[in-house]
């Protein structure tokens, strides 16, 4: 175990490293996609630059860090060179990659000893049901038209409701939500919350909409870059291809959230009732009421 | 008995100069400078000088200074105004230095008084007057295009000291700001005929026809207002009004090269305006024995020669009144040669700008500055960026081949979206014979969907950079010196600097533009999207699972019930 | 929202039909594409060109110009400098002349460093400036003539050079130009063009350190059009426009119809593809005339190499075409009618200098038969996605039947189990996909080791390239037989999904830049895809053998290498067989080499594009067809 994953932090390692030291270094890091207003290098060094200038960062509209974070940036720019700087960015990704390794590790081990808990539960008393998830039923949603609202406030307590014996899950669907909903998007966001799907590799077995996604998905992100070209250098196509894009890789999240939602959903039922997994037989069949 | 008029009309003004409480004069002149380029300098200047301190009733009672002009700088408490609309590119290679620089479109300077509280209100109020007064869209100055730099502008005239505080100029009451998108035309040039004494029926004014002005390579009309001292001790001060006409003209696109006052403008010369003082043409001949050969038709009145900063200038002189006393007179200057190109001695300074990278994301500006000089030349190179442009300070690189220059100073101010400019000042040395190519990046940004213009997308234009420099010598130079009023002050002037401040070319640039249609379209295919979300996370949020048998829907009911009603029948008869 | 919460999804009747007719309804599609694309040159199918652009105001203007005896004297006087230096471009003439018409006169030094043979070449460009007058130096209008040498293998464009010249003199007299106006003569064809638009714009396009383009003296402001001429003698009787740009990207269709109409205007003979406009009675000959027409541009496209000096301009955002004028073979008269020929420059640039923004009205994608009508994308388009489509279809019912398979295994378990061996096994799966994409990385980034490689062996560089890609080509050919493994079907299949769906990703991506080169990879490499084997093998027939070894034919390298043998069989038909075959053989070695120089220094992508994506996905598939699957 220990092995594999030594051997897949080096190879990963050294890819980063030699993406970072290749020509294609200042084209990923000014691709769109990659970095937003929110989180650019150049914005940072920008600040940074001022700072030292005497200039103050934040009378101007480029730089958006925190106080704090504009201090560390400055030290790290003063006092390291640019080579530790890049091992420094390998180094944190690596660091990122460990503790979401661990995080699977932890969770795995708790679902498998959850699961063995409830099958005996199962076994020892078939009527026994959970009527506390009824309770807000009787709640009236008000539907606000803006993403904002979607992202902070909708669905944050719904969802704690929902899922409150599945914080893991709780945390997933937040980080999707945001990602989906969120100003200025990028490719991080995304790859966050999809590097923790394997910790629900028993959830795919109940998952409806893994081709579409997957096809949009991968779809999207290949052509995004394609119409983005058209539209700003070629001057052949217009905004609305991008826009087309970004929203299909929007639509294609949501799909995959509200899927893995749904089997969790239909893996409880099937764990709590013991039924085959194969849901759809002749005589009954599942219903969302 | 016809030189009887012109006597009597000079009494009678030295009558009047004597009698009336104004002390104010008024002096016409046209400087006419063929260039080695094939192209001729023409340079309408008028002068008034009136001789009163400024103060709030000093325009109420005005004589020859216009009063529409006196009200607006008064209201406004002005201390000093440059305003100019031009319309081509000036090229400082071919052509030298002119009187006054000035960059395409619309460009304003004003000195406000000192003792002003709010500067951006008077900024408001003046650039609106001005825009009513000479029908030039000026009012689309705001504080999102203005700045005020620190090292470029100084004021040109007195400045007020009365406060006993000898302190360095505060360029917080300095305004400054281009708009390169203007167009001048005659709308513009009928309001300026109109600020003159004589307006447009007499004197050099008649020959300011808009048919032939705005036909040529380069115009530019331009209102300069200062406080000047009176007297060498400057115990008096007095207040002048310059207004220029800049003209470029282009004898390669006809036939001979010969060319004359009626062929530039039009007309002849019928008389001298009656309220001037001085009422003169001058024809910077220099060229004449060097280079090409010519001969002015008539004689002129005088030829001075003009020693400055080492340059040697003839000129010669045409009095107008003398001349046009026998009637309608006219200059020729006719060519015992064909075209050829002239021989041009470069001018020490020049600079060019452009942007460099292609696509609508990001872009580089970069300008570069020529320095012809043996010796090395400290130059301020101010670019005013706007503020959908926006520039990194640590991009900025200084090269001079492959050697970096570090500026002397710098000053930078950061813009804010839709509030104001990006504003850099850098105080250059240049090395001799070098070219220093300044560059710095920039991103194209994104604009709110109502603010791109109407109709065509010709693009946004970025005004042009200025660089001030006092150059040691004057070759090509021909701008008046500080403390002179007319182009006669401008005669053997040698100082120990001279002063330009070169405009570099406007820039236009495409910014990303959104489809037009996507208002409606975002709208809808976004709240379906929001709609997707939220039903799905809705249903699972509110609802559980249950099982439930299959109810067979109404067509397998009928046909269970029709089976029933006749395998039972069956069943019964058997 | 039923649908995306509905458990009754995935057994649909929908689905079941698609399973039941996979086969036949994926050659359905790609019978259907092929038969559209046929069907794209019927009359019925094309619409008649228009203006979109109002501004241009095409042929409106009086036109002044009568260039005939001043071209006459500048193409003598030309001819006898070309005849004094025959090997280089006559510099001090061209800025000389066009000083003495008062023109802004600028030369332009460029090196380029031959990246495999560390040789230095170096040229120079000559331009000149027409500054509009009461005009900022906003924006410019380029007129441009490749120089060639009076030995040079290709036409000559002396007329071409004569016919500038007698333009600059005339624009230089007139008072209504809203742009300025760059003259450009450029030498070592394309080579100096790319420098001087690389040195404009500040940017290298290919890879750093190869072309030098260094600075230039002079600008103009943006650059909003340009026109390229290649006059071939003093009297043209028929002008061919041409198009096709760099990377297969095309110019504003507006421009091709101004050029169009005022060659017409003028009663020259308008050409496209050096084929003219014929109407035949016979149904079939029309069609497959314009068929014809078609298959040309869509196989001159799908090379990614302009036809002209134009093709370069296309990257920056600037509109380009090229005027190829021809003489009417066996004539050789002595007037010339430059002109009606210097006429119809002068139309196109009055028009141009009209504009008030750049083309954008008009199509950018399109497809022409014939000088007037045209194929827009919309209509193209639909061809390439039915055949994709082929390809969806039969990924999601590989797919389907995965599920369908997973879900009657785990009926056999009553109670839901953690099982070890349930699933896909991921890690497989990802790694094989990056060592295949890696593996496409590596083999696109290897001309420079093979080369260096070669030099110490002393090889000539076409011969190591040649030879290293042969050596590269049979290592993949092997590669699965020597690691000889065993896979389960499951991940094998699932493996064959994922480069199905990335094979049409990629097909589609390489569509909206270049449709020509997405249309000729699908009809080759579609079909074959579906009929490929992917099954146990156990059940292997002979046949189902056979057929994986086909694929071997559509290696990038072999397919590249068959059609390169085919178009030299078709051009050199009449020669014997083994000299047909050595023909094609040195054609190979060279068009791998032009297809690497040219992406280091023009950023032609289809060498990188291809071997990094359709590489990978056929070495996917044949390592599955090459495993033993379980």
């Amino acid at each position: 175990m220990k092995k594999q994953w030594l051997s897949n932090f080096i190879l990963a390692g050294i890819i980063r490293f030699l993406l970072m030291n290749s020509e294609y270094q200042k084209v990923i890091s000014d691709r769109v996609e990659v970095s937003t207003a929110l989180n650019s290098w150049k914005r940072v060094t920008e600040g940074v630059y001022l700072y030292n200038c005497g200039i103050d960062p934040y009378t101007g509209d480029l730089f958006h860090e925190t106080p704090i974070g504009l201090y560390v940036f400055n030290f790290i720019q003063q006092h390291l060179s640019q080579w530790i700087l890049f091992c420094l960015f390998v180094f944190t990704d690596l660091l990122t990659a460990v503790f979401l390794g661990l995080t699977a590790k932890q969770y795995a081990t708790e679902l498998i000893s959850k699961q063995k808990i409830e099958e005996k539960l199962c076994n020892e008393n078939k009527e026994t049901r959970n009527d506390a998830s009824i309770v807000y039923t009787s709640m009236i949603w008000l539907f606000i038209a803006s993403f904002q609202i979607n992202v902070s406030l909708l669905y944050i307590v719904p969802l704690a409701l929902r899922l409150r014996h599945d914080p893991m899950l709780l945390a997933f669907s937040y980080l999707a939500i945001i990602a989906i909903f969120k100003s200025y998007p990028c490719i991080g966001d995304v790859g966050f919350y999809m590097s923790l799907l394997p910790l629900w590799k028993h959830l795919f077995q109940y998952t409806q909409q893994g081709f579409t996604v997957g096809c949009f998905m991968l779809f999207c992100t290949v052509f995004a870059p394609t119409v983005w070209y058209q539209w700003i250098y070629s001057r052949s196509a217009n905004a609305n291809f991008y826009f087309g894009v970004t929203l299909a890789f929007a639509i294609a999240q949501i799909f995959f959230l509200t899927d893995i939602l749904f089997a969790s959903v239909k893996h409880e039922f099937a764990v709590r009732h013991g039924i085959n997994k194969d849901i759809s037989g002749n005589t009954a069949k599942l219903l969302l009421e | 008995m016809h030189f009887k008029i012109p006597l009597l009309s000079f009494i009678f003004i030295t009558f009047i100069k004597c009698v009336s409480p104004q002390n104010d004069f008024f002096d016409e002149e046209l400087m006419l400078k063929p260039l080695p380029s094939n192209h001729v300098y023409a340079y309408f200047q008028f002068t008034t000088v009136w001789e009163t301190t400024k103060d709030v009733t000093t325009f109420q009672h005005s004589h020859l200074f216009p009063r529409g002009l006196g009200e607006i700088i008064s209201r406004h408490n002005v201390d000093e105004l440059h305003l100019t609309l031009t319309k081509g590119l000036w090229h400082y290679q071919k052509w030298g230095y002119p009187y006054h620089d000035a960059g395409p479109g619309a460009e304003i300077t004003t000195w406000f008084h000192k003792d002003v509280k709010n500067v951006d209100d008077e900024w408001k109020g003046l650039t609106n007057a001005l825009a009513g007064l000479f029908c030039a869209s000026l009012n689309f100055v705001n504080p999102a295009n203005s700045v005020s730099p620190e090292y470029t502008f100084r004021p040109t005239g007195v400045v007020d000291r009365s406060g006993g505080v000898v302190d360095s100029v505060n360029s917080s009451h300095l305004r400054y700001s281009s708009l390169p998108r203007e167009i001048v035309c005659t709308e513009n040039l009928t309001p300026f005929k109109k600020l003159l004494p004589c307006d447009s029926k007499k004197g050099l004014a008649t020959l300011l026809n808009s048919a032939y002005i705005h036909n040529t390579n380069y115009h530019s009309i331009g209102i300069h207002f200062r406080v000047i001292c009176s007297n060498t001790i400057c115990t008096k001060t007095s207040l002048e009004l310059r207004q220029s006409v800049s003209l470029i003209y282009d004898t390669v696109t006809d036939v001979s090269q010969d060319w004359s006052i009626r062929k530039f403008f039009g007309m002849g010369i019928r008389r001298a305006c009656p309220l001037a003082t001085l009422s003169n043409i001058y024809i910077d001949i220099s060229s004449n024995n060097t280079n090409q050969i010519y001969e002015l038709v008539p004689s002129p009145s005088a030829k001075i020669v003009s020693l400055r900063g080492g340059q040697l200038n003839e000129i010669a002189v045409y009095d107008i009144r003398s001349h046009s006393s026998k009637g309608i007179f006219n200059i020729q200057v006719l060519y015992n040669t064909t075209h050829t190109a002239g021989l041009n001695y470069p001018s020490i300074l020049y600079a060019n700008r452009y942007i460099i990278g292609y696509g609508q994301e990001r872009g580089s500006l970069v300008t570069k500055i020529y320095n012809n000089y043996w010796q090395t030349l400290d130059i301020i190179l101010l670019e005013s960026i706007p503020w959908y442009l926006p520039v990194y300070l640590h991009s900025v690189t200084i090269t001079c081949g492959t050697k970096n220059i570090i500026p002397l100073a710098q000053r930078y101010l950061p813009g804010k979206e839709r509030k104001s400019p990006y504003y850099l000042e850098f105080i250059l040395r240049l090395p001799p014979q070098s070219v220093t190519k300044f560059s710095i990046e920039m991103d194209y940004s994104f604009l709110k969907w109502q603010e791109y213009p109407p109709d065509a997308n010709h693009g946004f234009y970025m005004g042009p950079a200025i660089i001030t420099a006092l150059l040691p010598i004057a070759r090509n130079y021909t701008a008046l010196p500080l403390d002179g009023s007319t182009i006669t002050s401008s005669f053997n002037a040698s100082r120990e600097g001279y002063l330009v401040q070169l405009r570099t070319e406007s820039l236009l640039i495409s910014l990303p533009t959104p489809d037009f249609s996507m208002p409606y379209n975002v709208i809808c295919l976004a709240c379906t999207a929001v709609a997707l979300a939220f039903g799905p996370l809705h249903n699972i949020s509110t609802k559980r699972l249950v099982l439930k048998r299959v109810e067979m829907d109404w067509k397998e009911k009928l046909l269970s019930f029709l089976m029933k009603k006749i395998v039972k029948p069956k069943k019964k008869e058997e | 929202m039923g649908l995306l919460t509905d458990p009754r999804a995935g057994s649909g009747k929908i689905i079941k039909f698609l399973l039941k007719w996979e086969r036949p309804l994926c050659f359905f599609l790609y019978i259907s594409g092929i038969v559209w694309v046929l069907l794209l040159a019927l009359p019925i199918f094309n619409d008649n060109t228009y203006f979109s652009e109002n501004a241009l105001l095409p042929g409106l203007v009086t036109k002044e110009s009568n260039l005939e005896q001043i071209t006459k004297q500048y193409y003598t006087y030309l001819i006898n400098e070309m005849k004094r230096y025959p090997d280089v471009m006559p510099y001090a003439w061209l800025a000389a002349k066009l000083n003495q018409l008062h023109l802004d006169v600028f030369t332009h030094n460029f090196t380029l460093i031959y990246p495999f043979q560390e040789q230095r070449f170096t040229g120079q460009n000559i331009y000149g400036i027409i500054r509009a007058p009461r005009a900022a130096s906003t924006e410019a209008i380029v007129v441009s003539v490749p120089f060639r040498p009076i030995h040079s293998i290709y036409l000559d464009t002396a007329p071409s050079i004569a016919l500038l010249l007698a333009f600059a003199k005339f624009c230089r007299k007139q008072k209504y130009w809203a742009k300025d106006i760059i003259f450009l003569i450029t030498e070592h064809e394309q080579l100096g063009i790319q420098a001087w638009l690389d040195a404009y714009h500040g940017v290298t396009s290919g890879n750093g350190g190869v072309l030098i383009s260094g600075d230039l003296p002079g600008r103009a402001g943006s650059i909003q059009t340009a026109i390229n001429l290649e006059l071939h003698s003093m009297k043209i009787a028929s002008i061919d426009v041409k198009i096709e740009g760099l990377n297969g990207r095309l110019p504003n269709l507006d421009l091709f119809n101004l050029a169009q109409n005022m060659i017409a205007k003028e009663g020259i003979r308008q050409s496209f593809q050096r084929r003219f406009d014929v109407k035949y009675k016979n149904k079939f000959k029309n069609w497959w005339y314009h068929f014809n027409t078609l298959l040309m541009m869509i196989t001159s496209q799908a090379t990614g190499i302009p036809t002209g000096n134009h093709g370069l301009f296309h990257r920056f955002g600037i509109e380009a075409i090229t005027l190829e004028g021809f003489e009417k073979p066996g004539q050789q008269s002595s007037d010339g009618n430059f002109y009606q020929v210097g006429r119809i420059v002068e139309s196109i640039v009055r028009s141009l200098n009209n504009l008030l923004e750049r083309f954008h009205q008009s199509y950018f994608f399109y497809l022409l038969p014939s000088t007037d009508t045209y194929i827009s994308i919309g209509l193209y388009i639909r061809s390439l996605v039915l055949i994709i489509g082929g390809i969806f279809v039969k990924a999601f019912s590989m797919w389907q039947r995965l599920q369908v398979s997973a879900s009657t295994e785990d009926k056999k378990n009553i109670v839901v189990k953690q099982s070890k061996d349930d699933g896909f096994d991921i890690g497989i799966i990802t790694s094989e996909i990056l060592w295949a994409h890696i593996c496409g990385v590596t083999i696109a980034t290897s001309p420079f080791a093979l080369t260096y490689v070669g030099k110490k062996l002393d090889f000539r560089t076409e011969d190591s390239i040649y030879f290293g890609f042969v050596v590269i080509t049979i290592l993949t050919l092997i590669w699965p037989f020597y690691f000889k493994r065993q896979m389960k079907y499951k991940n094998a299949a699932l493996i064959c999904v994922i480069a199905l769906v990335e094979l049409g990703t990629v097909l589609m991506c390489i569509a909206m830049h270049n449709f020509s080169l997405a249309l000729l990879v699908a009809v080759i490499y579609v079909p074959y895809v579906f009929i490929l084997p992917i099954m146990p093998k156990q059940n292997f027939t002979k046949f189902h053998r056979m057929l994986s070894f086909g694929w071997v034919s559509l290696h990038p390298f072999m397919i590249a290498s068959l059609i390169i043998m085919c178009y030299t069989y078709v051009n050199f038909s009449s020669d014997s067989l083994p000299l047909i075959l050595f023909r094609g053989y040195r054609a190979i070695k060279q068009a791998f080499v032009f297809s690497i120089v040219d992406s280091m220094i023009y950023g032609n992508w289809l060498y990188n594009v291809t071997i990094s994506t359709m590489f990978p996905i056929w070495f996917l598939f044949w390592n599955i067809l090459c495993s033993n699957i379980l």
